[in-house]
């Protein structure tokens, strides 16, 4: 195993760069944008859809997806300790918890994980809620550990294995994962709930409302011998009257039942299939994500990579080959095309992956493919499921407003890396922002083109579906008079070409913001002396890239959507209030910026002279050599 | 040990006044005619000592009662007791019908203490809430669709109570109902109360 291990290190020190290695926990991290992805995607379109009325009551779901995942991540703690019957430690481990008491106030958490024990073989790791924080481990692993952390020769390695662990804590990914997790299973059983009930309720309605709206209690309850007059009359007081019938008759022939289920069906099965998708491919990057962020806490808090890289290589099977070694070798982008898919719904990154990671920290930025995949996918699920019948009523006079803010927001803050160690960040930006547009673009040419398929082909089909999409997206779903297009032909061209204009809006809007968000976070990355910047940098840079969304918000998207579907809207008293505030915004926070820049701009905290050009990671002062944000570059050796 | 002896033994009483009462049940004539106030004072004697003794023995044996299974059995007890007495396959014997028709209530009620003892032991309020409602919805449907008008039906068995009343479920349905959804709702909060108690410790 040793000889493995010495075998391994010696593969990763001699293709080791000479560049300096970015410390990824200086910038945005990767699983809080995948976990906040996650949750806007799907519980943004719910509590978009229940903004205005339905015909079903849609709050209470909203509702229920926001409180139940949280109820169910409090609750996590006890169905661990139940399924895996797990206890506290005793007294014969004192010593190991006396370590993870040492290593969590070393690394600065602020509440110490209690250890727990099962009695089954299970790997060391890390559960609990906001505020009770579990290590579980088995009582024979525990054993061997605190034995070997009194070993001066095993101690950095098992204490390697006690920081990855802690550092789960200290990132907060235990959280994330915890609630991303219940929130993917929760909708899904909601959903899944949601649309067996109504189904059920609109077939019965179907089955019954004929019958039942025709019965006359009166003469019903009249036929019962055996009840007395008064329990006649309770009966009759419980069921409605005639005039309620009438009523009732009148709104129930207005009503199309079928419509109300297929506005049903459509409602909620785009959650149920999205759901699936984000659990399948989301669910399993931020996995392995955390993974990522925990090794490189390891190797930060020792300084050094041999501990850690003895921990994975213990963790390894016994019978580990040196082609496996040999394997580490190979790119990752050498990895055949399966394997890569396979890949990508794995839990756990694999060992050579692992030690790319650690060898090359950047690589958990990603590369452009893998940020527009990412990226380009999640906007087309975003897409979906606002064009659902829950949310298009709301969201159809702002068609762009939320894709566009997402697509901008996600790239700007994957810039903020790119920009420190890439030489040009633009290549990487067409090609992101194209591949997401190409995406948008594909799905419009199928939709479209299926609709002028269907025109050429069979028109009657065509009438069929887009009343039924009328019907489904009806302020009143089930309401079926006035539906359908006297020229569908003309409503195809419309559509295509105010849908097909969009992509090139928001490609343009998109490009356009990012230009100004790369000049601006150019110029912050060199406010050298800005005080507390390893602290303070980061913030500046979020407030600065919410601030632009915002102002996008409030003044490019209202004004080109107005210019494309109605522009007489922008005559409206509170469209020119909102556009008035997003101006005066922009003049505000470009004032601020540029008072700040004066400041603290490219002068060197230490010795104040001017230091020209661009920052780039591992940038030294050319008057004093001083490092330039050092916090910025991970301190381990190779 | 003096608690667990007390317990074993009320137990013990529990399980004796079950088979007393089953002799009872078996062993008096059912008809009294004559004596109202005996049988007003029989009949209470039974339904309560024989709720109140299941009532001891759920909560005795709370373990097997708190998993899925052990709920479940004062349910069939109920559904297959309800058949006997006033459904499908009702029994024409008087005291069978009697052992019958007792057991029916008992077992309404120790549906409700057999859903407490779930409760407690098992966060599975909303689930029962839930699922249950769904069930509801959708064994009225199929009702409806295979037996026809529902409330026809009813004003049939209400004319005819010797007649094999078609909606039989409907009784043992509404009790199982009737318990969950208060006792889930109760449950729900109280486990998430719990909850909340537990994290801000």
């Amino acid at each position: 195993m040793n000889l493995n291990v010495q075998q391994a290190f010696r593969l990763m020190k001699s293709q080791a760069d000479s560049k300096p290695k970015i410390n990824i926990f200086a910038f945005p991290s990767q699983t809080t944008i995948i976990f906040a992805l996650i949750v806007v995607t799907l519980l943004g379109a719910v509590f978009t859809g229940s903004i205005g009325s339905s015909p079903i009551c849609i709050w209470p779901l909203a509702l229920g997806m926001l409180l139940l995942p949280l109820r169910a991540f409090l609750e996590r703690p006890e169905r661990d300790f139940a399924k895996y019957d797990l206890s506290p430690a005793g007294e014969d481990l004192i010593k190991l918890c006396q370590v993870i008491e040492a290593n969590s106030k070393s690394i600065g958490l602020r509440r110490v994980p209690q250890l727990v024990i099962s009695p089954n073989e299970s790997p060391l790791y890390t559960f609990g809620s906001f505020r009770r924080w579990y290590i579980a481990i088995s009582h024979k692993t525990a054993v061997r550990m605190q034995e070997q952390l009194s070993t001066p020769e095993t101690s950095s390695v098992e204490q390697a294995k006690l920081i990855h662990e802690l550092y789960h804590f200290k990132t907060g990914d235990y959280w994330q994962l915890g609630y991303a997790g219940e929130l993917l299973r929760l909708t899904f059983l909601f959903m899944v709930w949601a649309v067996t009930l109504l189904v059920g309720l609109g077939i019965f309605l179907i089955l019954t409302s004929n019958e039942f709206l025709q019965m006359d209690f009166t003469e019903l309850f009249g036929q019962v011998d055996s009840l007395t007059p008064e329990m006649r009359q309770v009966f009759i007081d419980i069921m409605p009257t005639t005039k309620q019938m009438a009523e009732l008759r009148q709104q129930a022939e207005g009503t199309n039942l079928s419509l109300v289920l297929s506005f049903i069906a459509s409602a909620f099965f785009p959650f149920i299939v999205i759901g699936g998708i984000l659990w399948g491919f989301y669910w399993s990057k931020l996995w392995r994500m955390r993974e990522f962020y925990a090794d490189a806490g390891v190797v930060h808090v020792q300084g050094e990579v041999m501990p850690y890289l003895s921990a994975l290589m213990g963790l390894l099977s016994t019978s580990l080959h040196s082609h496996s070694l040999s394997r580490m070798d190979q790119s990752l982008d050498q990895a055949r095309f399966w394997d890569k898919v396979k890949g990508l719904l794995k839990q756990h990154p694999d060992f050579s992956s692992r030690i790319a990671y650690i060898r090359n920290p950047e690589k958990v930025f990603g590369q452009w493919f893998d940020t527009a995949v990412m990226i380009g996918v999640l906007a087309l699920l975003l897409d979906m499921l606002l064009a659902s019948p829950l949310t298009l009523i709301y969201i159809g006079n702002w068609p762009m407003h939320f894709v566009t803010l997402m697509i901008v927001s996600v790239i700007s803050l994957y810039i903020i890396p790119y920009l420190v160690y890439k030489t040009s960040i633009w290549p990487d930006i067409f090609k992101i922002v194209g591949f997401v547009m190409t995406l948008r673009f594909i799905w419009l040419v199928l939709t479209v083109g299926l609709m002028v398929v269907l025109l050429v082909v069979s028109p009657d089909t065509l009438d069929w579906l887009l009343k039924a999409a009328i019907a489904n997206v009806a302020h009143y779903a089930g309401r079926s008079d006035n539906l359908g297009f006297d020229d569908p032909t003309a409503f195809i061209v419309e559509a295509a070409i105010l849908n097909f204009a969009q992509v090139f809006i928001i490609l343009f809007v998109v490009l356009a913001t990012l230009a100004l968000v790369t000049f601006l976070l150019r110029r912050l990355l060199t406010w050298y002396s800005f005080p507390n910047a390893e602290r303070r940098l980061i913030n500046v840079a979020y407030l600065m890239i919410a601030w632009i969304t915002i102002c996008l918000l409030l003044t490019v998207l209202p004004t080109v959507t107005a210019l494309l579907l109605e522009p007489s809207r922008l005559l409206n008293p509170l469209s020119i209030v909102v556009q008035a505030l997003g101006i005066i915004s922009v003049l505000v926070g470009a004032i601020l910026f540029f008072r700040a820049d004066k400041q603290y701009a490219r002068y060197c905290p230490k010795c104040g002279v001017r230091v020209t050009g661009d920052y780039k990671l591992g940038k030294t002062c050319e008057n004093c050599g001083a490092l330039l944000h050092p916090w910025m570059i991970a301190e381990y050796e190779l | 040990m003096k608690k667990s002896n007390f317990s074993l033994w009320l137990s013990r009483l529990a399980w004796g006044i079950l088979c007393l009462d089953v002799l009872l049940i078996f062993a008096v004539p059912t008809d009294m005619s004559n004596t109202l106030l005996l049988t007003i004072a029989y009949v209470g004697w039974l339904i309560l000592s024989l709720i109140t003794a299941s009532t001891w023995l759920i909560v005795r044996y709370r373990c097997f009662f708190s998993c899925w299974l052990g709920w479940s059995i004062p349910i069939i007890v109920l559904v297959f007791s309800n058949m006997l007495s006033l459904g499908i396959l009702r029994v024409r014997q008087s005291n069978l019908s009697l052992f019958f028709l007792l057991l029916t209530v008992v077992s309404g009620w120790s549906i409700g203490v057999a859903t407490v003892v779930f409760l407690w032991h098992k966060d599975k309020g909303l689930r029962l809430m839930g699922w249950g409602s769904v069930m509801i919805i959708w064994v009225f449907l199929f009702a409806w669709r295979f037996q026809g008008n529902l409330f026809e039906l009813w004003i049939f068995s209400l004319n005819n109570p010797n007649a094999v009343v078609p909606l039989w479920w409907v009784n043992p349905m509404m009790c199982v109902f009737g318990w969950i959804f208060p006792l889930g709702l109760i449950g729900f909060i109280a486990h998430t109360v719990r909850l909340i108690a537990i994290e801000l410790q």
